[in-house]
């Protein structure tokens, strides 16, 4: 009789203990998949919530005081436009959302605003993402609530700045921020208005979420841009960054404490079921060995049973997780679930590989005591 | 021509309590076509004796022939293959694997044989009284059918030798007449037959009685 019938045969035979072990299986491989399924849309969640935060990253021309900036939110030296470009066009870098700004205090019918000319929001290569701020089409502007306020502006007058006409898009809410004294229009319009054609004043972007515990996410970023841009400087908004790495590494960490922990119980588990079978089966082993037959027949009912349960277990699991993933996603992850909580092909697959291998690693020691038990000493007690 | 040959055998176990003789210098010859009771109380050493004869257990000291083969001197695959090929066993709790079928366990033997004796399983049923119990779970079966199933998987691989180990112990009296008479139908076919008892069951079919006290023989027979 082949091997893979006799161990069909003893599953049928001895279902519960068939049974708790796929259960245990089916607990690790379940408890992987919803956590690592949540773990991805947390990361993705945060992201998108960190994202209405703002940008955390500012590239300013070399000239530009770094401490004027820090005090007005403004440059007051500008670079290249064509910097945006350069750094745009790289690949495998450390931020994303790239955005030129030319901005530039200046009074205008009596009151102090700030110009600020935004180019459309881009994307390194194959980091296509939805834009972070709105854009502002061409001969348009969007105004600030102090601004549109105290100058009784309203949507759909046309303004006139340095000669230059624009029709009021949007008057912006009250935000209590810089932003209420802003006129914000199309970069090409800015540059006209403030007289500085292919210039602007700062590339704002949004770090990544890749750097891991330990490392100096600022060094890096700077190392990266002064390659490409050497006369520039880098400024991060470091308690954002902070925040978004230390949210990130948060769920990492749950992530890699739980795990093990559950993946541990439900090891000990198989293999204190293993070990029972391997118990209750002391005398057809010791038969089997006084047949003749030898480690490899005795070993393989074994581990072809620790096979079975295992991909069972990895099926079952993977169904159950992807089922918890799918009803408490979209309760937890508000944002996001729509897309990043799915059941994912890969990781079936890697539980297709990972559940058998650790439901045969979790049996192997007393697989390895059922192949060298005696035969004489098991037939000769009873 | 003796088919088990023992010399000089000795078998020590080492227990908590210090050391267990249970063989302590067993010369013994048995002559192909013996029907031999080898009898004796609990732990006068007859169940070692039959697993040293079957290359189960290694003697302390001492050889064992087997058909001329000194079953020591091979391997523990080459000596599970010689076995399977010239020994069949009986044991007094029938050793039936419980999630295999009738036939399913008479065929357990065929397999670690290397030669496949599949087709031999429906007289060995017939001839054994179980025709009619193929399909059956062991748990389905009485003690005397259990013992006869295992008789049949002894008996499959056609070997030279039978060995068994209180084949009547939990059966009753028709039943251990029906076993006993299983294993002399064996023996007058040309075959050998060692039984290990404690009783007197195989008074009647066995042509030599050796009696074993503290792991040394006392011919009766």
């Amino acid at each position: 009789m082949s091997t893979i019938k006799m161990v069909l045969k003893e599953l049928w035979h001895r279902k519960i203990n068939f049974l708790l072990g796929v259960l245990a299986v089916t607990v690790a491989v379940a408890f992987f998949v919803a956590f690592q399924t949540a773990a991805r849309a947390s990361n993705r969640e945060t992201a998108r919530l960190m994202l209405s935060m703002g940008y955390n990253l500012h590239v300013i021309a070399q000239d530009a005081d770094v401490g004027d900036f820090l005090m007005t939110g403004v440059a007051s030296a500008t670079m290249p436009e064509r910097y945006l470009e350069k750094l745009a066009s790289q690949k495998n870098i450390s931020y994303n959302h790239l955005l030129a700004v030319l901005e530039k205090r200046m009074v205008w019918r009596d009151i102090p605003i700030i110009v600020t000319g935004l180019a459309p929001e881009i994307c390194p290569p194959g980091r296509k993402k939805p834009p972070m701020i709105f854009q502002v089409e061409p001969g348009t502007a969007y105004v600030g609530y102090q601004v549109a306020a105290r100058l009784g502006i309203e949507k759909g007058q046309m303004i006139e700045i340095n000669g230059i006409p624009l029709e009021v898009a949007r008057c912006l809410a009250e935000s209590g921020n810089v932003d209420d004294v802003r006129i914000q229009c199309h970069l090409a319009d800015a540059q006209r208005i403030l007289a500085s054609p292919g210039q602007i004043s700062e590339i704002q972007a949004v770090d990544c979420l890749c750097f891991v515990e330990g490392a100096d996410p600022l060094e890096i970023l700077r190392t990266e841009i002064s390659t490409l841009l050497p006369d520039t400087q880098v400024l991060q908004a470091k308690s954002m960054a902070d925040a978004r790495a230390k949210q990130r590494q948060m769920v990492f960490k749950t992530f890699a404490v739980m795990v093990p922990f559950v993946v541990i119980a439900c090891g000990v588990w198989v293999g204190v079921l293993a070990i029972t079978n391997v118990r209750e089966r002391q005398t057809e082993i010791g038969l089997l060995r006084a047949l003749g037959y030898g480690t490899a027949k005795i070993g393989g009912l074994f581990l072809g049973k620790a096979l079975l349960t295992g991909l069972l277990g990895a099926l079952a699991g993977f169904g159950v997780g992807a089922a918890l993933a799918l009803m408490f996603g979209p309760e937890i992850f508000k944002l996001t679930a729509r897309t990043t909580v799915q059941p994912e092909t890969v990781v079936l697959l890697r539980a297709l590989v990972a559940a058998p291998l650790f439901s045969i690693v979790a049996s192997f020691i007393p697989v390895a005591f059922a192949v060298s038990y005696d035969p004489a000493a098991t037939l000769r007690e009873e | 021509m003796s088919v088990i040959v023992l010399s000089d055998v000795s078998k020590t176990y080492r227990t908590r309590a210090g050391q267990v003789k249970a063989l302590d210098g067993l010369t013994l010859e048995i002559p192909t076509g013996q029907f031999v009771a080898v009898r004796g109380p609990s732990g006068s050493g007859k169940t070692t004796l039959l697993m040293v004869i079957a290359g189960m257990l290694r003697p302390s000291a001492g050889t064992v022939a087997v058909g001329g083969q000194d079953v020591f001197a091979l391997g523990q695959q080459e000596r599970a293959r010689f076995r399977a090929r010239t020994i069949g066993f009986v044991f007094q709790m029938f050793h039936l694997v419980p999630y295999l079928n009738i036939a399913e366990n008479i065929r357990l033997a065929t397999r670690a044989d290397g030669v496949n004796h599949s087709s031999e399983v429906p007289p060995l049923l017939e001839r054994l009284g179980l025709a009619g119990r193929a399909t059956h779970k062991p748990a389905e079966l009485s003690a005397g059918e259990k013992q006869r199933t295992a008789i049949a998987r002894a008996l499959l691989n056609r070997p030279k030798i039978i060995l068994a180990d209180e084949p009547t112990g939990n059966l009753d009296p028709k039943n251990a007449g029906m076993v006993m008479q299983h294993l002399a139908d064996f023996q007058q076919a040309g075959g050998t037959v060692v039984v290990a008892t404690h009783g007197r069951a195989c008074d009647d079919f066995a042509t030599r009685v050796i009696s074993l006290r503290d792991g040394r023989p006392d011919e009766t027979k």
